[in-house]
């Protein structure tokens, strides 16, 4: 079944941090537009990294053009979207062993590149974050901070649809119409209704990041995107209080970034297939840990949470400059800034622009620079104001760590704790459902609800039976009453794909726990699939191999990157 | 961040800690330890510890029960003991109410000289009511008598008998000094009874109740003072006995655990000390126990109190106990009596207090013993107050058994 | 403590009845935990055998014969499974906890989640009947861990005509934070279910029965259910819920006071970290006190550690395993990616760890040698069996209990 859904002049493909900042700015620009992903916002690159808001100091040596452009946004994120960042600094730390002359570069990178750097002592840096290893023998503080892209995304949108744009999530892009050399209509496929839908549409924005080549491919137009994946580790507890960088050339593990209560080892960088491939090898985990621990020692003894990986959209430029990926493996050689490709002058379709590369903290100028282009291409006359412009909820202020905690005190909420590791209430569970949230993964991303220690094991059901409240949609009969326990043990699945590759200790402790809860007293089992890894305590799977966290074709069971529903069989 | 405060890491969720709270039990203004430590500890290691929100804190008692039923070995009560000390800090310091009833040297000192009249004031209901209206110490709080002799005053005066076949330092602690020197000499006649030598080494508060009300900077100051004083016991003669519970268990652990103290010093004097009746058992194990008691013909209660149990060693009370012939001893099931210290004094918390120890009150009401046996001195302080029985420690039990005239 | 004493290692239901025991059978028994554990995270029923393969037991001591040679119920016997219900109803039934059931034949306990998860001994607040007629699922107001929409909907399905509701509480102290525990101690006083009775009356009207979650009464055994059941004039069931355990804890509550009763010497909130051993005996057991270790002399030791969920057994990173007290041989993997199913709702082969024992209970070296002659390990400390997946936990840990009973009695105390 095909309808045409909706006429728009601009059609902005991909929920990331990018797709929703060009939409913002056409927004702001008067622009009739609409926003197509495939999953929730957030479910590509920009959920699936480790939260910094760069300083750019990190590429004040190799990359000053890089590093420039992160300064530049920096400040410009903390003025409009002050409410997503925690302004909480960053040091680069200097450990035995490490380059001298490498510092020396550093400051002048960043001195060149307009980062503010503050030299520390030793004793210094130690104040300021406890933990440091003993042994590090100086450090350089820098205006990194944490930034919550969730949050940012949510504000965005809200700001975008307030004025009147619209953002269509779970409609993956199934297609394009063309008439000669112009795309005429956007054909997606509703997952939740199950329906396909067409979009007709005057311009096509392609921003879906490092899928971004499919999107081309699908619109007939090459665009050879590199999937560079890094893992990252997230520890139980905070650690930090602020960014911790090593004071060396990028490199795997040489970065903590506390979000919110926990912290973030990052990240190693490996080129794969597809950007759909998520794997954790447990290597990479303890590769993470070991080399976090050379700053910050407690890492080596402490709780680990979950892992995860994502993968950084890089573009490889069609004219061989041979400044390309360097064959296969370490992807930090591609440049990170962003590229604007105007398919007319490139590839004689004059109605569609991408926008690949780029990072999180530059995503509102990779709009801007995007729009500027589309601007003039519509005769749209209206300039840039998204640097200016505050987001909605910017009177907010900073995320400050106690605030959740504040909160809950104020209100003695301890009582309604749904989520009590990250101290969520029951009446914002309830708000979200009213604000049309339905699945329990939606709630986590809105609410952080089971994110903390325990990964649901208390919170999930309590959600799922805030959801069971709702009166159950269509008619009293047949598929009329929803499934709570079906989408409860996606919910549990999902949280599980994150620990296989990290789970020892306390977190297996925990593991044990929860399964002794869901599966012991709820007598949960799943799909009921005999597990042939409970023979005999053979591993589950060879290590390297056939990794379970794999998503492979179109399988999306259970997966952080948004519900799949309809589908018949699903389990 | 102490490895206390790591040690929120290791929180399964499981909610055992909750469920032997006796604070969260009787009222709904303490919302239990796993909120207010390992999951609210999360929230508090940032950068901003000066917006510390933790209000709900404050009611938590240090009674430390959660530490001990937690499987995982989080630090419960540790880490709510460190956070008030960082509310404490925000705040500039102690409020007057804790710094006052902190420092029972200060007031033993003062009211030594006039001891009767002390005692009578505190007596007096027009005088603790204004003692409420202005300190908010409540009205109905147990004090201690004031004594007009000091325990080392006797100390001073005492000779020890000359067969002795080893020696023990006595750490007293402030109860005994200031309010029950007649405690003390108990302790060291049941010693000298079993030919242990007793030496009184320089010493003063343990900071306890400072530290315990979360003033930490200055528990420190009387925490490193006393260590200094107390080396040379813990190399000789090597062991350190202490009949006041919690300030033992302050000695064993809380420096390291709370104030961060890891040096020679500290370490040398917390594996030195032993609980009396801990030490007593000790003796019993090598034989060297003498158990020739007379016949007690009672019935008594025994309360272990929540700081004995943090030893770690159970309840060696009750072995010695079960020695005196004629005497049956029913223990107490509540895990908690409610004071914890100078927690169950305050205007605001002290029905908390009460409604804490109720059931033991209970308890010892259907039993009708004829006396109460507790470790600990504000537990006995209070336990009498509520129930109208004379309590003793342990260790006075045994010296009226061993034959002497005085208390039980 | 005299030297004689036998230590009993862990306060679970394995630690617990084995201490219990052991003390019946005349033996001095100092019991050292370092917390509490599966009593208070538990469904609050025996479960004896409740999955083969994935698949539903209507006979569980029948099924028993079917399981491996090594499973802990094949090693004691079945005259050892036996006496170790019979042993605990009795116990149950004498502090107040009466039990319905029999290892014959499994039983159907309703959870929160409207699920029915087999098992086979059920305290009476548990077992009333509830499938026929109309069944109101009542949840006290306020109280987080029970979604009467959520259960109900999961009954429908199974066919049980159930609505949900909620019912007033009367006012309380505990009405800005309250837990399963505080509920239960409130229900405990009988002012308080006189206010309680007739809210719940009125919410589950025209229903046969009325399930609620598992809170009724905490300190007085089934007394509050029971009278709350006469003041609302419905079957009063109690439905299954995640920890705290108000069951778990009731039982805690009688094995303590019996345990009192006996004498037995109760070390609790530290944990064994060693033992002195001469030969092939144990001579003392090492435990983490405030300042230094405490040394416990014994005569025997026996081991309820848990398995690793009991943090008798440590995951290492590496995929090593290591039994916390006495370093007993634990079969290890070849990484930590064999620790876990890749699905959650799986068998996780870590569930399953444990230390290999004969059949008195004595672990075993890989060659099959006992490691010491006078340490026992019961309950979820020994290998062969998942105690979450098959629904075994408590009857293993009384079957085990019971043996280690049975083998102690036959050595003569000095």
């Amino acid at each position: 079944m095909n309808r045409r859904l909706l006429e728009t002049d601009v059609v902005v493909v991909g929920g990331g941090v990018t797709g929703v900042a060009v939409l913002r700015d056409l927004a702001l620009r008067g622009v009739d537009a609409v926003l197509v992903e495939r999953f929730d916002l957030g479910t590509g690159t920009s959920g699936r990294w480790h939260g910094l808001l760069h300083s750019g100091a990190r590429y004040a040596v190799r990359d000053q053009e890089s590093a420039r452009e992160c300064i530049d946004e920096n400040t410009i994120l903390r003025r409009v979207a002050p409410h997503t960042i925690e302004d909480v600094g960053g040091l680069f730390v200097l450990l035995p062993g490490d380059d001298e002359g490498y510092a020396a570069q550093f400051v002048e990178g960043c001195r060149a590149s307009g980062i503010a750097t503050e030299e520390l002592s030793a004793a210094a840096a130690r104040r300021r974050e406890p933990l440091l290893a003993p042994d590090v023998k100086l450090a350089f503080g820098v205006p990194d901070g944490g930034i919550d892209s969730w949050a940012l995304l949510r504000s965005m949108a809200a700001d975008a649809e307030r004025r009147g744009c619209r953002v269509l999530v779970r409609h993956p892009v199934t297609g394009f119409e063309r008439d000669g050399d112009r795309i005429t209509a956007v054909r997606v496929h509703d997952l939740v209704a199950g329906e396909d839908r067409t979009i007709g549409c005057r311009w096509v924005v392609n921003a879906a990041g490092a899928w971004a080549g499919e999107i081309g491919r699908m619109a007939g137009v090459p665009i050879r995107m590199i999937a560079g994946k890094g893992v990252m580790v997230v520890m139980a507890s905070r650690y930090v209080r602020g960014v911790v960088n090593a004071c060396r050339k990028p490199a795997d593990g040489d970065i903590i970034v506390p979000q919110h209560e926990v912290a973030i080892l990052g990240t190693t960088s490996e080129q794969v297939q597809s950007p759909d491939d998520i794997a954790v090898p447990p290597a990479h985990v303890d590769r993470m840990v070991d080399m976090c621990a050379q700053m910050v020692p407690a890492i080596a003894s402490g709780r680990v949470l979950r892992a995860f990986a994502g993968s950084r959209p890089l573009y490889q430029p069609e004219s061989a400059d041979g400044d390309g990926a360097a064959g296969g493996g370490d992807t930090r050689a591609v440049t990170r800034t962003f590229t604007v490709l105007d398919h007319a002058d490139r590839d004689g379709l004059v109605n569609l622009l991408s926008i690949v590369g780029g990072k999180l903290t530059t995503c509102r100028q990779m709009a801007e620079k995007l729009v500027d282009r589309l601007a003039e291409r519509m005769g749209v006359t209206e300039p840039c104001r998204t640097a200016t412009e505050v987001l909605p909820g910017a009177d907010h202020g900073p995320h400050r760590l106690a605030e959740p905690l504040a909160r809950v005190e104020r209100e003695a909420a301890y009582g309604e704790l749904v989520c009590e590791c990250e101290l969520v209430t029951g009446g914002q569970v309830r708000a979200a459902v009213a604000d049309g949230l339905s699945e329990l993964e939606d709630l986590r991303r809105r609410l952080r609800l089971g994110y903390g220690p325990c990964q649901a094991a208390f919170c999930a059901w309590r959600a799922a039976g805030i959801l069971a409240e709702r009166p159950p949609e269509g008619s009293a009969e047949g598929s009329g009453e929803p499934e709570p326990l079906a989408g409860l043990e996606r919910f549990l699945e999902e949280r599980w794909r994150g620990q296989r590759a990290t789970t020892w200790g306390d977190q297996a402790r925990q593991a044990l726990l929860n399964h002794a809860i869901y599966r012991g007293i709820f007598d949960l089992r799943g799909s009921g699939r005999p597990d042939e890894a409970a023979a005999a305590n053979r591993p589950a799977v060879q290590p390297g191999e056939g990794d379970p966290t794999r998503r492979v074709g179109d399988e999306l069971v259970g997966d952080s990157d948004g519900r799949t529903s309809s589908r018949a069989g699903d389990d | 961040m102490l490895h206390v405060e790591q040690t929120a890491d290791r929180c399964i969720k499981c909610n055992v800690c909750n469920t032997v709270c006796p604070v969260s039990a009787v009222t709904d203004l303490f919302p239990g330890p796993k909120y207010e430590g390992p999951q609210g500890q999360r929230f508090r290691a940032g950068i901003d510890t000066g917006d510390s929100p933790d209000r709900s804190l404050d009611y938590c008692s240090g009674c430390g029960l959660c530490t001990q039923a937690c499987p995982e070995g989080v630090l419960i009560a540790e880490i709510n003991q460190v956070a008030r000390s960082r509310l404490v800090d925000d705040r500039g310091g102690l409020a007057l109410r804790e710094n006052l009833i902190s420092r029972p040297p200060l007031m033993g000192r003062l009211a030594r000289p006039v001891a009767p009249l002390a005692n009578l004031l505190m007596a007096s209901r027009p005088f603790r009511v204004a003692v409420e209206k202005t300190i908010r110490v409540h009205r109905d709080a147990p004090m201690p008598r004031f004594s007009s002799t000091s325990f080392r005053s006797w100390a001073r005066r005492h000779r020890p008998p000359a067969a002795t076949t080893r020696s023990v330092a006595y750490f007293h602690g402030c109860a005994v000094q200031e309010f029950e020197p007649e405690m003390g000499a108990a302790v060291v006649r049941v010693l000298e009874r079993n030919r242990v030598r007793v030496t009184f080494p320089r010493q003063g508060c343990c900071g306890l109740p400072l530290i315990s009300n979360g003033g930490f900077e200055a528990g420190r100051a009387l925490a490193t003072r006393l260590i200094g004083r107390l080396r040379g016991a813990a190399g000789d003669p090597g062991v350190i006995v202490a009949s006041s519970t919690s300030c033992g268990m302050t000695l064993k652990a809380k420096y390291r655990e709370l104030l961060g103290m890891d040096d020679d010093a500290t370490r040398s004097v917390s594996q030195a000390v032993y609980d009396i009746c801990e030490y007593l058992v000790g003796l019993d194990e090598q034989g060297e126990l003498d158990r020739s008691f007379r016949p007690l013909q009672a019935r008594a209660v025994y309360h272990p109190p929540c700081q004995l149990m943090a030893h770690g060693i159970g309840a060696p009370a009750l072995d010695l106990l079960a020695l005196v012939p004629g005497l049956q001893v029913e223990q107490s099931r509540a895990g908690c009596c409610g004071t914890a210290g100078t927690y169950g004094t305050k205007v605001e918390k002290y029905q908390i207090a009460m409604d804490v120890g109720h059931s033991l009150f209970d308890q010892v009401a259907e039993t009708r013993p004829d006396f109460v046996v507790c470790d600990s001195e504000t537990c006995r302080w209070h336990i009498a107050k509520a129930t109208g029985l004379p309590v003793y420690h342990p260790v006075q039990v045994l010296d009226r058994a061993y034959g002497a005239q005085a208390v039980v | 403590m005299p030297a004689d004493a036998v230590v009993v290692v862990g306060a679970g239901p394995a630690g617990l009845a084995a201490a219990v025991r052991l003390a019946e059978g005349g033996h001095q028994v100092r019991l050292i935990a370092r917390g509490n554990g599966f009593t208070h995270w538990g469904a609050g029923a025996v479960d004896l055998l409740g999955r083969v393969r994935g698949e539903r037991v209507e006979r569980p001591l029948e099924a028993i014969g079917q399981l491996p040679a090594d499973h802990p119920y094949r090693l004691v016997g079945e005259a050892a499974v036996r006496d170790g219900l019979d042993w605990f109803t009795r116990f149950a039934a004498a502090a107040g906890l009466a039990h319905a059931g029999d290892p014959e034949r499994n039983r159907d306990q309703v959870t929160a989640l409207g699920t029915m998860r087999p098992t086979c001994l059920l305290p009476a607040p548990a077992a009333g009947p509830f499938r026929s007629g109309r069944v109101a699922v009542v949840n006290f107001e306020g109280f987080r861990d029970f979604s009467p929409a959520l259960c109900a909907l999961g009954l429908r399905r199974a066919g049980v005509d159930a609505f949900p509701a909620t019912a007033p509480l009367p006012s309380w102290n505990h009405e800005r934070y309250f837990t399963a525990v505080e509920l239960a101690q409130a229900i405990d006083d009988d002012g308080f279910r006189r206010r309680l009775a007739p809210g719940i009356a009125r919410v589950a009207a025209g229903a046969e029965a009325v399930l609620v979650p598992a809170v009724l009464g905490v300190r007085r055994g089934h007394e509050p259910w029971a009278d709350l059941e006469r003041l609302v004039g419905a079957s009063l069931v109690e439905a299954a819920i995640p920890p705290p355990s108000v069951p778990g804890l009731r039982l805690f509550t009688a094995y303590r006071a019996r345990l009192d009763t006996l004498g037995v010497r109760w070390q609790f909130g530290f944990p064994a970290v060693g033992i002195e051993r001469d030969g092939d005996r144990v001579t003392a057991l090492r435990s983490e006190g405030a300042s230094r270790v405490i040394v416990t002399r014994c005569r025997e030791l026996v081991l309820a550690t848990g398995g690793v969920a009991g943090h008798g057994i440590e995951a290492n990173r590496d995929g090593t395993l290591a039994e916390v007290v006495a370093g007993l041989p634990v079969a290890r993997f070849a990484d930590r990616l064999g620790f876990l199913a890749d699905r959650f709702l799986g068998e996780h082969p870590l569930g399953a760890a444990g230390v290999r024992v004969d059949a008195e209970l004595r672990p075993l070296h890989a060659s099959g040698e006992p490691v010491f002659a006078n340490v026992r390990c019961v309950g979820g400390l020994l290998a062969g069996h998942d105690p979450t997946v098959e629904g075994s936990r408590e009857g293993v840990a009384l079957a085990t209990a019971a043996r280690a009973a049975e083998l102690l009695a036959a050595t003569p105390v000095s």
